[in-house]
């Protein structure tokens, strides 16, 4: 076992609360998105160290997020927090690679498929020069009434692929969004492309999260956006330590099969950067992650 | 409506014709405001004394930030090493800094919830912040991810009924808010009433901040604004921002630091250095009388003369912004 992620899982355990679930810092209330993520980031380790020493900890992590669902199949932010309810992908995500809490991932996914963002009906001779992309496609928004942006629609195609449905008209649609999102020169940021005909920059983070939602689709198409946005990230990668934005450009990169070697040594670098802080849960999660058996990247990479 | 629905659906709403209410219907001639405007040619001039002169000026010394925590909120928009225009600059967070430890603040924090990136520590490592914050030990709140309080909302100029702060505002006794001097194509600038939709924790409203944006982006500065009550401003313009604000315009040297307790009065005046008349700017239109004063005359000027500081910024060239013209 690689000694970096020996130690990053001992950290990311001694993370949790005292309810066995995380916050996005160890002073904070736990909350749905830094659970479910750590919960993913400790499984995703699980050939290289022993799944029982863990399994406790993942277990009842997913436990307490099922506590949090409500009757509609949603899950809020965190207890205290009923709405926005965009980080129920994330618990979908892990009953979906533990293989548990059927019911409600059922749930939980009929909601997902009925969560739209606004699609804005504009006056496209008026206004086409000022905004960039297609307001009228639908994916997913952050919060219920807005209008649908780049991260949570790649979270909810990555969930309702993992629920086997891929092909089903909602992600198909979503990933339009996406591929509407991209930057001409290559990646994507939160979900702007151009505004007064300016283009925007693109960022790893979100990059990484969208070519892993491309990716549900990919044994069917390889869109042209793929190969701009990996060559953004091979360019960008290598001077990134910041865990969240690092992690998710290589598993973007691992799913279509173009992360490099030097990838295994970047994420080791930013894990000995940032560990031992106190708001290092999610990049922690997502650092382990990126290194181990992820269960958002497809079971047969692409490529 | 489609108009409305267009600012919104790009993450904004535009300053004017938002039908805010009339603006001049709450009377600033009772209030007043010092504002102090100072000239810093670089980042590497002596900011902690020019900070420190500037407050002296405006009436804070030692005693109003002793024992007392302390927040500064920088402007961080985008994650880029190469646009100095775009974000805060660190050595103006390490001056402020370093003056309220000397004045023996009890602490100070540097918190912020950037709307356009979700990563704060890609942010921080990309706008050069990082570097600054752990040689100079300050503690760093990412504010997105914040516990939050459900506050009701003090003013009501938007629909929302109550805000979601961070709970990191409530350890603080005195809020600063620190903005980049920049044009922004859909509020017309954006200052220090502006930089306080980065408090607006993210878990709540999105990124970008697309509640915010759906409420009216006047109309949330001002409610934000009057629910936050921040206690200072200081306003980089060391370099600013022109053209496509706030993030794609190019840079415009101005050389100063303007700072002052009522912020409507130091955004006014920003708006003037930038050639801006601020009762153009809805929002800053509405906050005379509520927030404070943005007239010249309810003003108090100090330090440096604005007359021969004034430096038109370049206005992005669309119809939609042609209300920022005289």
């Amino acid at each position: 076992m690689n000694d970096w992620t020996g130690s990053a899982q001992t950290e990311l355990l001694r993370l949790r609360d005292r309810t066995g679930a995380w916050g996005y810092r160890n002073d904070r209330s736990p909350s749905v998105e830094p659970t479910a993520l750590a919960c993913l980031g400790l499984w995703s380790c699980r050939s290289h160290s022993p799944p029982e020493a863990r399994r406790g900890a993942i277990q009842r992590g997913a436990d307490w997020l099922q506590t949090l669902q409500k009757s509609d199949g949603s899950l809020g932010i965190a207890p205290a927090l009923p709405s926005p309810c965009w980080a129920t992908p994330h618990a979908i995500l892990l009953w979906n690679a533990l293989e548990v809490h059927a019911p409600a991932r059922r749930r939980a996914t009929a909601w997902l498929l009925e969560q739209k963002g606004s699609p804005i009906a504009i006056d496209a001779a008026y206004f086409g020069s000022v905004v960039g992309h297609n307001m009228t496609l639908v994916g997913w928004p952050w919060i219920e009434g807005t209008h649908s942006w780049l991260e949570p629609t790649a979270m909810a195609i990555l969930a309702l692929d993992r629920e086997g449905l891929a092909y089903h008209p909602r992600v198909t649609e979503g990933i339009r969004v996406v591929l509407n999102r991209a930057l001409s020169l290559g990646g994507w940021n939160y979900g702007n492309t151009s505004v007064f005909g300016r283009q925007l920059r693109p960022q790893p983070g979100p990059t990484g999260l969208a070519l892993l939602a491309l990716a549900a689709q990919a044994s069917k198409l390889r869109p042209r956006s793929v190969d701009p946005a990996i060559a953004y990230l091979l360019r960008t990668l290598p001077d990134v330590r910041a865990p969240i934005s690092l992690a998710w450009g290589v598993l973007g990169l691992r799913a279509w099969n173009a992360s490099p070697a030097a990838a295994a040594d970047w994420l080791s670098e930013s894990y000995s950067l940032h560990s031992g802080r106190r708001d290092v849960t999610t990049g922690l999660s997502l650092l382990l992650l990126a290194h181990g058996d992820d269960p958002f990247v497809a079971r047969e990479p692409r490529s | 409506m489609r108009r409305r629905s267009f600012l919104t659906a790009v993450g904004a709403a535009a300053a004017a014709g938002l039908g805010l209410k009339s603006a001049r219907d709450h009377d600033e001639a009772a209030l007043r405001a010092d504002v102090f405007v100072a000239q810093a040619a670089s980042y590497t001039e002596d900011l902690e004394q020019i900070l420190r002169n500037g407050l002296r000026e405006l009436g804070l010394g030692p005693a109003a930030f002793k024992g007392k925590t302390v927040l500064l909120k920088p402007n961080l928009v985008e994650p880029t090493r190469t646009d100095p225009q775009i974000n805060t600059h660190p050595a103006v967070v390490r001056a402020a800094g370093e003056v309220f430890r000397r004045w023996q603040a009890r602490e100070v924090i540097v918190a912020e919830g950037q709307g356009h990136c979700r990563d704060s520590q890609y942010v921080l490592d990309q706008s050069g912040l990082a570097p600054v914050l752990a040689e100079s030990r300050l503690e760093f709140i990412d504010l997105n991810h914040d516990d939050v309080v459900a506050v009701p909302n003090a003013l009501g100029y938007s629909r929302l009924r109550e805000l979601m702060l961070p709970v990191t505002l409530r350890r603080a006794d005195l809020v600063v808010s620190m903005p980049k001097m920049k044009t922004h194509h859909w509020a017309g600038v954006t200052l220090a009433l502006k930089n306080l939709f980065g408090v607006m924790p993210g878990v709540c409203y999105g990124w970008p901040k697309n509640v915010l944006h759906h409420a009216g982006i006047p109309e949330s500065i001002l409610d934000i604004a009057a629910t936050v009550l921040p206690h200072l401003a200081i306003v980089d313009g060391i370099i600013g921002m022109e053209g496509d604000g706030p993030i794609m315009g190019t840079p415009r040297a101005s050389g100063v630091l303007v700072m002052g307790t009522n912020l409507p009065a130091v955004d006014a005046t920003c708006a003037r250095l930038m050639g801006i008349d601020p009762w153009r700017v809805a929002y800053l239109a509405g906050a005379s009388g509520r927030l404070g004063p943005i007239s010249e005359a309810h003003i108090s000027q100090r330090g440096e003369d604005l007359a021969p500081l004034i430096q038109p910024f370049k206005i992005l060239n669309h119809p939609c912004l042609a209300y920022l013209r005289s």
